[in-house]
């Protein structure tokens, strides 16, 4: 349904529309992506918000860092009454973090690079490092710690990629192959930034 | 998930079913009319196009073929880009990543321009709600490409699975919660079982059965995998429940689909 005529002002949700969003010019959010909550929200240079992807600051603020890729039906931040709690975590994803179909980040801190695989969940108040990847499916509790250049797999399992570890040039090459992605989104999916400006 | 609260309730079912009449309207050729002659789908539909303002026209979907239901509630982009293939069912809260496509541009043989098919879905094929498709993308001579993905005939997709196989073959039953890698292959008669996780890249030989995460061949379908008990041969019209088995014809299913 997405080549449909807009309608005149239609509203997404009834959660209250955010106040303070910071957008840098550079984002690309595409049509349906969805912000919402009182608390601020700052979004980065050249991240890509897909559409369906969903970024919630009811419970607390939402940073996504530069160059950030929310796929569709992702939701980072904590919503109202997510928890059940009265205050939140407040949320924050470092540079190049992927979030993948169906993740799920609420509250805590992702470093710079990770991937959060499909359908992936990082819990409240989980401090993942730099360059991790937590597979798909795979769930980390609240207030998980996870060091840098960590896998996640397999139920639980951990190990460190000790190669993306040792070669920083590896790591290097990584996130230009993610700015190419991200290059290839602009060509692809429309931009609807202006609706949120 | 988060969706419109102000939209009204569709008047008529939830599907929309498309009839090649439709597509031939804008594109008049008069072909394969003995096809849409055949199908029980044909009388409702087109008045129920003209009263729904907020349906797109469906001929924006290059349909093969007539009769695929698409809910109303259905999340798809890049329509262009996607070809179902008949009778195929895609209900609500589905995504279709039709605008991940390729980019670089095809050798054809006229030489014209064609639109890239990113999604190419066959014939009784169900995608269950919540579900989301995409292609799979890579680096290429150092430029990130997707490409095109192609789902068989006769394949179930469970609910809240999410696809991203390079090819599936046809009579593939995959459960729920499924997550399928990018550029996997499944054969055909393959049993994913629900949860798992299929990894990147991996191939599934036909006829097995899959599970867990990531996902291992735990067994094989067997003999009479896709064999209906009895009356699964289209008599009747029945509530199709009990008419359709995994990995058999579903066409009893989707038309039990209303």
């Amino acid at each position: 349904m997405s080549t449909r005529p807009n309608p005149p002002q239609k509203r997404t949700s009834l959660l209250p529309k955010p106040k303070l969003l910071t957008l840098d010019p550079t984002v690309l959010i595409a049509q349906h992506a969805h912000l919402s909550g009182n608390n601020p929200i700052t979004i980065g240079a050249r991240t890509v918000l897909h559409p369906h992807c969903r970024i919630l600051s009811g419970n607390a603020a939402v940073v996504v860092g530069a160059g950030c890729v929310i796929f569709e039906r992702a939701r980072v931040g904590m919503g109202v009454g997510g928890m059940g709690d009265k205050q939140g975590t407040d949320t924050v994803l470092g540079k190049n973090v992927v979030v993948e179909t169906n993740g799920v980040v609420e509250g805590g801190e992702v470093g710079d690079g990770t991937v959060v695989g499909v359908g992936g969940v990082v819990g409240r108040g989980c401090v993942v490092g730099r360059y991790c990847t937590i597979a798909a499916s795979e769930i980390l509790p609240p207030y998980t710690r996870i060091p840098d250049f960590t896998v996640v797999y397999g139920g639980g399992q951990q190990r460190v990629d000790r190669t993306l570890e040792m070669r920083p040039e590896l790591v290097e090459s990584k996130m230009g192959l993610h700015e190419k992605q991200l290059d290839m989104f602009q060509r692809l999916v429309p931009n609807q930034v202006a609706k949120w400006m | 998930m988060s969706r419109p609260a102000a939209r009204k309730v569709a008047p008529k079912g939830e599907y929309i079913e498309t009839v090649r009449n439709l597509h031939l309207d804008q594109h008049p050729k008069p072909q394969d009319s003995n096809i849409s002659k055949t199908l029980p789908f044909l009388t409702t539909f087109s008045l129920l196009l003209v009263t729904s303002p907020i349906v797109q026209p469906p001929f924006l979907i290059p349909f093969q073929d007539s009769g695929n239901k698409v809910s109303r509630r259905s999340a798809i982009t890049g329509t262009a880009n996607i070809t179902l293939g008949g009778r195929t069912v895609i209900m609500a809260d589905v995504q279709l990543r039709g605008d991940l496509h390729p980019t670089r541009s095809a050798p054809s043989q006229s030489g014209k321009d064609v639109t890239p098919t990113s999604i190419s879905i066959g014939r009784c094929t169900v995608i269950s709600t919540g579900s989301v498709v995409k292609p799979p993308s890579r680096i290429s001579r150092g430029v990130v490409h997707y490409y095109p993905m192609k789902i068989g005939d006769n394949v179930f997709v469970g609910p809240n699975s999410t696809i991203q196989a390079i090819s599936i073959s046809s009579h593939v039953h995959i459960g729920a919660n499924v997550v399928v890698g990018p550029f996997a292959i499944i054969k055909e008669n393959v049993k994913i079982l629900p949860r798992a996780v299929v990894p990147a890249n991996m191939v599934i030989a036909s006829g097995s059965v899959v599970g867990g995460q990531p996902a291992r061949v735990v067994g094989e379908v067997g003999e009479g995998w896709g064999v209906s008990g009895g009356g699964g041969l289209g008599v009747g019209a029945g509530w199709g429940e009990d008419k359709w088995v995994e990995g058999g014809d579903l066409r009893e299913l989707v038309r039990s689909i209303r």
